[in-house]
């Protein structure tokens, strides 16, 4: 009975957790069902395993075992028929882990459902036993857990109690026996039935020897001559086993009944107090503890079932209204109370369960108010000196501290009934005195202790985590954890209520409680021993959600990625990553500017980490897109990779992962094809990244609900997804998804949704689908397309240069198509060019009626703009012939003198613009004279001086002019003006120098667009400098070392201060040129900006990084 | 029974209180004869252990070919060298005996310590028996510790060298043999290992299996696993079927399937390695505990089993772990499958356990290094 011992109302029903392991030993002894057939080598070990991992706790790699045994069909001849059960163990433990309740819930369901695979086998014997209790154990868990999870904040209480009703009605079914006295049993139903069938088998075969060898001692009584047969040795044995068995049964029947009056409470404990149900389940449970009493008075077990009879007693007379009823019905359960506290003894369970009775008692006699009576002398000292006792603080459980605290009210009710004060002064002594005891330990009644210590005029102060254990510590925390809990509601319903003033000091008296628990678990975190790792993984837990309550972001995102990597399988350790990753989230946004990038980079790693370790739930699914927008803006298709690879099948939020990954890389795609040919990756590294951005949004595109609104991400995609169609001349799917209903990018952008109407994704559709239809040659469409494109422009000051930014963009997207076919496997085919040729048709048909049909500025402005477009791509020589693109420059030139003629105040307005394209298509066209003229003429105005613009375009074309120039002596001029910029009348230039001096301070004031825009162009003006340097030492007859020095050192000095290189393709560029340079300068084994890292650590300090 | 060795060496007494010589039996013209009765091992009976059971008596002579025991009844005993598992005296020292278990069970670096405690009072009058497997347990032990270490062979190879020498017809002969070769292979002497192995080659049929297969260990760890394999598959087919033949082929059954493995026939290893679990007693620790981990690499190996090869090397970390050696093998693997099964907290325990049971362990080495 010594197991009884720890019965808690807490711990009750994982008493008979795991029976398992025990039933094979039964089993052996009686010849059940394991003896059929000795097992192989095999099956012994796995059972060994098997055993060894219920101890270690490892129910998972139990769950994989089992599975393999059950894969592995035929194998494992007797273990096969306990798999189900064995599962169903496997499970409970592995739900006890398990935080999310929807996962517990559904883990909890499948043990159950194990449980009746198992069942429905029709065990017999001790597996029946088990597989009943475990049954019913599982059961009550489930149902204590809902009537829990009632009490909580923001539950449909009624409905959790109801289903938890539902569970208790099941688990009383599964454990009590329904066998009436002497009826047979052929087949247990239950637990009870199934202990009982067991035990009168066992009864019976023990009878069968005992009566043999009371026969063989008769017959050798009787006959007086011949000697007494004794038993077979082999008899005896079995014997001795039997009655050993006998007494295990005995037991276990004792803890089943125990179990079923233990279910039928806290059924009561789902109901409504003093409802008709709840007064049956309490009687109930009652009665059966009762009969128990009745039965075994003389052990423990007995003794234990009167305690919770009279406690079932007392609850049903508290709940009585009527006065005399519940007299009498008081007057019940006390007596049955003093059954208990009247036990003798200081060893094994009786001083924890008479301390229960005692607690109860003085709780009864409260209500009867005892205390006022004079002649009342049960209270005695014998029962005083109990309560008064001091008790060690690992000793005071909740029941002690139950019986501690009532009678600290006892003894101040008591006092307060004294007419003479000195005579209740002994006795408020008393009361101070165990409410002092009760109220330092910060644990249960703790509170009302204080309150009354307050009461009785002794304050405590505030506990500073209670003794010098772990356990005791973070009991501390608990409260004041409670505490603030208190507050936050407080607040909240203070706000609800429009009591600013006093939310106000609600909320601010929760952030004291909050500052008390973290204050707390810090403290008690150094005293856990590695026993307590789990309770402290929970603690860090805690204090991880503690940390950004409060704000305090970066502790708690260190220690929520602590858990995530070291304890990853720790409960809570899921929760913890994702307060982590928020609080990273929002450092990244409103942190120290200066550590931004860094929260958003150890956001995106602690994102991939959680993808890794929980792939299937739902924090992964978050993860994966922060991870996305992380990689994203690394510009790392590779990265991107990776994390389309981890996505699992089942993930919730797959498709959306899927577009928003494939968009991502299908960017990459596009930005990096227009990097120069030694720093673009391979055609066919761009060619499979293309290949999985698409086959991702095809996959995501075919998960997107139907019916469902459309998410801007699922249209972002699909439109990315057009591009890529008409790139491979998938005509058909390109207008299939532009005319989606639900998603379809044109659907939206023609349709009545102003979300979609307007704004960046509108403009890009449009540009997209009026390349599409002009390709196509849907005239009617690509003019609406048109139209829409300037509507979507407005018609404010900027509309124009908007306008011309979007014919741009679309001119450089036709430019990537053609560089596209001008580049792998295909170029140069025939194929390519007939494509190339049909496209440049559509366009010049569709330009040209426009330029004749369309007198609008606007409308002369894209033909310019698009034939400029189309005669200036670099890479488009293979598909577009020299002589074809001269001419789309010329029409382009023509086109923009033409409305440069035109004049008048529209013209006015787009004149700068027009300019700088006129000096464009010059440049283009060698014609670096009227460029040059173009230019100063932008320049000449102080205002558009300050335009960053015109001054690349001013700093390119000098570049280019210095380039391309025969004349030595004016190459060298037009690149030394390209450097450091040139004054020429009005006109001011600034040149590469100039530019990358005006952008050093903006491109690294923060990680906006804006500063990362600048920071590209920054590194670009800063290579345009050095390359520029390098040209002229080329030409140079002179000073041409001096300067290669100063072309190295323009990198060498940029490495220096910004050693990053504005990223992984400019660091490639600056890498090439530098080892170019060091080639001048004569180096036959260039190291190029690994020889500038080199130097640089060479040259740290010593120590340093150490 | 036969005669066995071709040496003869006859006790004298020379025991305290000079107790009276008895003559051991005629047929064991090349037995080392042991003087018995009274005197420090006088108390107790003698006790070899073999693979037929467990014989008690007076062991009377030993030699390379079998031990000699004479029982209360008078009979004596011949048990074959073969056969022999332990010989246990009956007067020998506490720690001796202990020293010569923790050796058994693979425990080398503590035998070697345990060895050390015997007093030299302990063994005042002791006859030559007990002296001889004194010096056999303290070279044996220093032997077995420095392979079990993975530290330089050199000075372990010279005591066992010199106990072959001066012990030539020890009943532990052939043992040392092959420990001898063992820590020559280990010096990366190969040609010598091999000459160690031919003479344990010379012994019964089943120390002939055992010679191949040690052989093929040493060319195994040079990693030249066809040819390990050829020489495992040599030892399978020697034709003995006796018990000790049939346990040593079961071994080298063992040695085939690991050169499967490192072979990349991961599928024919495992079937190989579920073959011999199927024909071993569960009880047979040691072996099942090697099997287990071959199973555990041959998984590993797969590529995509690593759940079937943590369940491999779990059996070993959980149910037989009583050798050293393998205990401390499977919890480096489990160590490295922890952790890429994202279960720090296990790959850290795995590491702890295997760092403080078995710190001179080339595997606790490795998994230092490693993290």
């Amino acid at each position: 009975m010594s197991r009884l011992t720890t019965t808690s109302s807490d711990g009750f029903f994982r008493l008979l957790g795991p029976l398992c392991s025990a039933w094979f030993l039964a089993a052996a002894v009686t010849g059940l069902s394991a003896a059929e057939a000795t097992p192989g080598t095999q099956e012994v070990v796995t059972r060994r395993l098997l055993d060894a991992l219920d101890e270690r706790q490892m129910p998972d790699v139990s769950l994989w075992v089992l599975d393999r045994v059950a894969r592995d069909a035929g194998s494992y001849p007797a273990l096969d028929k306990e798999v189900p059960f064995r599962r169903a163990t496997a499970l409970v433990a592995t739900s006890r882990l398990e935080t999310d309740s929807k996962k517990r819930s559904k883990i909890l369901d499948d043990a159950e459902q194990e449980i009746d695979r198992f069942l429905a086998n029709g065990p017999a014997g001790e597996q029946s036993i088990a597989a009943y209790t475990q049954k019913g154990n599982l059961l009550v868990e489930r149902g204590r857990s809902k009537v829990d999870q009632s009490k909580r904040p923001g539950e449909d209480a009624k409905s959790r109690l109801a289903e938890a009703v539902g569970f208790f009605d099941t688990a009383i079914k599964t454990l009590e026996g329904q066998a009436k006295k002497d009826e047979p049993i052929d087949v247990a139903r239950n637990a009870e039935d199934a202990v009982l069938k067991e035990l009168r088998d066992v009864d019976r075969r023990l009878g069968e020897l005992q009566g043999k060898a009371k026969d063989k001692a008769a017959d050798g009584d009787e006959a007086g001559k011949s000697p007494r047969k004794p038993l077979k040795p082999s008899d005896l044995r079995l014997i001795e086993q039997l009655e050993e068995r006998q007494e295990r049964l005995r037991g276990q029947l004792l803890q089943t009944r125990l179990l079923v009056g233990g279910a039928y409470y806290e059924k009561s404990r789902a109901l409504a107090v003093g409802s008709a149900e709840w007064q049956t389940a309490l009687q109930t449970s009652a009665a059966h503890y009762k009969e128990l009493y009745d039965k075994y008075r003389t052990r423990g077990v007995g003794q234990f079932a009167r305690y919770y009879q009279g406690r079932n007693e007392l609850q049903l007379a508290q709940a009585e209204s009527k006065a005399d009823e519940k007299k009498k019905l008081l007057d019940k359960a006390l007596l049955t109370l003093s059954d208990v506290r009247g036990l003798e003894g200081e060893t094994g369970f009786v001083p924890g369960l008479r301390a229960k009775a005692i607690g109860s008692t003085l709780e009864g006699w409260l209500e009867l108010k005892k205390y006022a009576d004079k002649d009342f002398k049960e209270f005695d000292d014998r029962l005083q000196k109990i309560v008064l006792a001091t008790v060690p603080a690992d000793r005071l459980d909740a029941d002690w501290l139950a019986m501690k605290y009532r009678a600290a009210e006892w003894f101040t009710k008591a006092a307060e009934a004294q007419a003479d004060k000195a005579k209740g002064r002994p006795l408020l002594q008393n009361a101070k005195k165990v409410a002092l005891d009760v109220a330092k330990l910060n644990r249960e009644y703790a509170k009302e202790a204080r309150a009354l210590l307050e009461q009785l005029g002794k304050s405590l102060p505030d506990d500073d985590g209670g003794g010098g254990s772990f356990d005791a510590a973070m009991d501390a925390v608990r409260l004041a954890l409670s505490s603030m809990m208190e507050k936050q509601a407080a607040a909240k319903q203070a706000q609800a209520a429009n009591q600013a003033a006093e939310a106000e000091a609600a909320a601010k008296a929760a952030a004291v409680e909050r500052e008390k628990v973290i204050a707390g678990i810090r403290r008690a975190l150094p005293l856990a021993t590695t026993d307590d790792l789990d309770a402290v993984n929970q603690a860090r837990y805690m204090l991880t959600f503690m940390l950004y309550d409060a704000r305090r972001l970066h502790d708690s995102a260190a220690l929520g990625a602590f858990l995530a990597e070291r304890y990853p399988n720790a409960k809570g350790s899921r929760q913890a990553a994702k307060i982590a990753m928020a609080s990273l989230q929002q450092l990244s946004k409103e942190g120290v500017p200066e550590w931004r990038a860094a929260a958003k980079r150890q956001c995106g790693d602690l994102a991939e980490l959680i993808m890794r370790t929980w792939p299937e739930d739902a924090e992964s699914a978050d993860a994966a897109v922060i991870a996305i927008a992380t990689a994203t803006e690394a510009r790392d298709p590779e990265r991107l990779i990776q994390i389309l690879d981890r996505v699992p099948p089942s993930s919730p939020r797959r498709a959306e992962v899927l577009l928003r990954a494939g968009s991502a890389l299908w960017r990459d795609v596009l930005e990096k094809r227009a990097l120069d040919e030694g720093v673009r990756p391979a055609a066919e590294t761009l060619a499979g990244w293309k290949r999985r951005a698409a086959a991702a949004i095809d996959e995501g595109l075919a998960g997107v609900p139907a019916g469902a609104p459309p998410a801007r991400t699922t249209v972002a995609a699909a439109l990315a997804r057009v591009q890529m169609a008409i790139e491979d001349g998938e005509g058909d799917l390109a207008l299939r998804l532009l005319e989606q209903p639900e998603y379809g990018p044109w659907t939206l952008v023609t349709g009545k949704d102003p979300a979609y109407a307007t704004g960046p994704l509108a403009e890009s559709t449009l540009t997209v689908a009026l390349r599409y239809f002009i390709q196509s040659e849907q005239i009617d469409k690509a003019q609406q397309a048109m139209d829409r494109l300037e509507a979507v422009a407005g018609t404010g000051d900027e509309a124009s240069a908007k306008l011309t930014a979007m014919y741009l963009a679309m001119g450089r997207e036709l430019q990537g198509q053609l560089d596209a076919l001008g580049a792998g496997e295909q170029a140069g085919s025939a194929a390519a060019l007939a494509k190339a040729s049909a496209i440049l048709a559509g366009f010049e048909k569709f330009l040209d009626g426009v330029a004749k049909r369309d007198p609008k500025v606007t409308s002369q402005m894209w033909v310019a703009t698009t034939y400029l477009s189309l005669g200036s791509g670099a890479g488009t020589g293979s598909v577009v012939p020299k002589a074809k693109a001269d001419g789309y420059l010329a029409k382009a030139a023509d086109a923009y003198r033409r409305l440069l003629g035109k004049g008048g105040n529209e013209i006015a307005r787009f004149e700068p613009s027009i300019r700088l394209k006129v000096a464009t298509v010059c440049r283009e066209l060698g014609q670096w004279d009227e460029a040059q003229e173009q230019i100063d003429w932008i320049l000449a105005d102080p205002k558009r001086q300050n335009s960053l613009d015109a001054q690349i375009q001013a700093a390119e074309l000098l570049q280019a002019a210095g380039e391309k120039m025969a004349d030595k002596a004016k190459a060298e001029q037009f690149l030394k003006e390209a450097i450091v910029g040139r004054r020429r009348g009005q006109s001011v230039a600034w040149g590469w120098g100039g530019i990358a001096n005006k952008l050093a301070r903006q491109a690294f004031a923060g990680n906006d667009d804006k500063a990362l825009d600048a920071r590209g162009k920054f590194f670009t003006a800063r290579l345009n400098v050095a390359k520029c340097r390098l040209k002229r030492a080329e030409a140079a007859t002179q000073e041409r070392e001096k300067l290669l020095d100063m072309a190295f050192n323009d990198i060498a000095i940029t490495y220096k201060l910004y050693p990053e290189l504005g990223g992984k393709g400019m660091e490639k560029q600056f890498d090439r040129l530098l080892k170019e340079i060091e080639k001048a300068r004569g180096n036959p084994a260039p190291k190029g900006i690994a020889g500038l890292k080199a130097a640089a650590e060479a040259a740290a300090p010593a120590g340093a990084g150490t | 029974m036969g005669t066995y060795g071709t040496g003869k060496r006859r006790m004298s007494s020379r025991m305290a209180g000079g107790v009276r010589l008895r003559m051991a039996v005629a047929w064991s013209a090349a037995l080392l004869i042991v003087g018995w009765a009274g005197g420090v091992r006088g108390q107790a009976p003698d006790r070899v252990l073999s693979t037929e059971g467990t014989f008690t008596g007076k062991v009377v002579a030993v030699g390379i070919d079998g031990v000699d025991l004479e029982e209360r009844s008078g009979d004596t005993r011949k048990i074959a060298i073969d056969q022999v598992r332990e010989v246990q005296f009956g007067g020998e020292p506490q720690s001796l005996r202990a020293a010569r278990s923790l050796l058994m069970r693979g425990r080398a670096a503590d035998a070697v310590e345990e060895a050390a405690k015997v007093e030299a009072s302990e063994l005042d009058g002791a006859e030559q028996v007990l002296l001889d497997e004194l010096d056999f347990v303290k070279a044996a032990a220093a032997g077995r510790a420095a392979l079990a270490a993975a530290v330089d062979p050199k000075d372990a190879g010279r005591v066992v060298n010199e106990f072959i020498t001066k012990h030539p017809k020890s009943h532990h002969f052939y043992e040392m043999q092959e420990l001898l070769g063992d820590l020559l292979a280990r010096a990366g002497k190969p040609d010598a290992a091999a000459s160690a192995y031919a003479t344990l080659a010379k012994g019964p049929a089943a120390f002939k299996v055992r010679a191949a297969a040690a052989k093929a260990g040493m060319l195994f760890s040079q990693q030249k696993f066809a040819e390990a394999m050829a020489e495992y598959d040599a030892a399978i087919a020697i034709e003995a079927n006796d018990d000790a033949s049939t346990a040593q082929k079961r071994n080298a059954e063992l040695g085939k399937a690991r050169c499967l493995a490192q072979l990349g026939k991961n599928a024919e290893a495992v079937a190989a390695v579920q073959a011999i679990v199927k024909q071993t007693d569960p009880e047979e620790k040691e072996l099942l505990g090697r099997a287990y981990n071959v199973l555990g690499d041959a998984y590993r190996a797969a590529g995509d089993k690593d759940q079937d090869a943590l369940i491999s090397y779990l059996t070993v970390d959980l149910v037989y772990n009583g050798n050293p050696d393998s205990h401390a093998e499977a919890l480096s693997h489990l160590a490295d499958l922890w952790e890429k099964a994202k279960n720090p907290e296990r790959s850290r325990e795995a590491r702890k356990l295997l760092q403080e049971s078995y710190p001179t362990s080339p595997w606790a080495k490795q998994a230092a290094g490693g993290g």
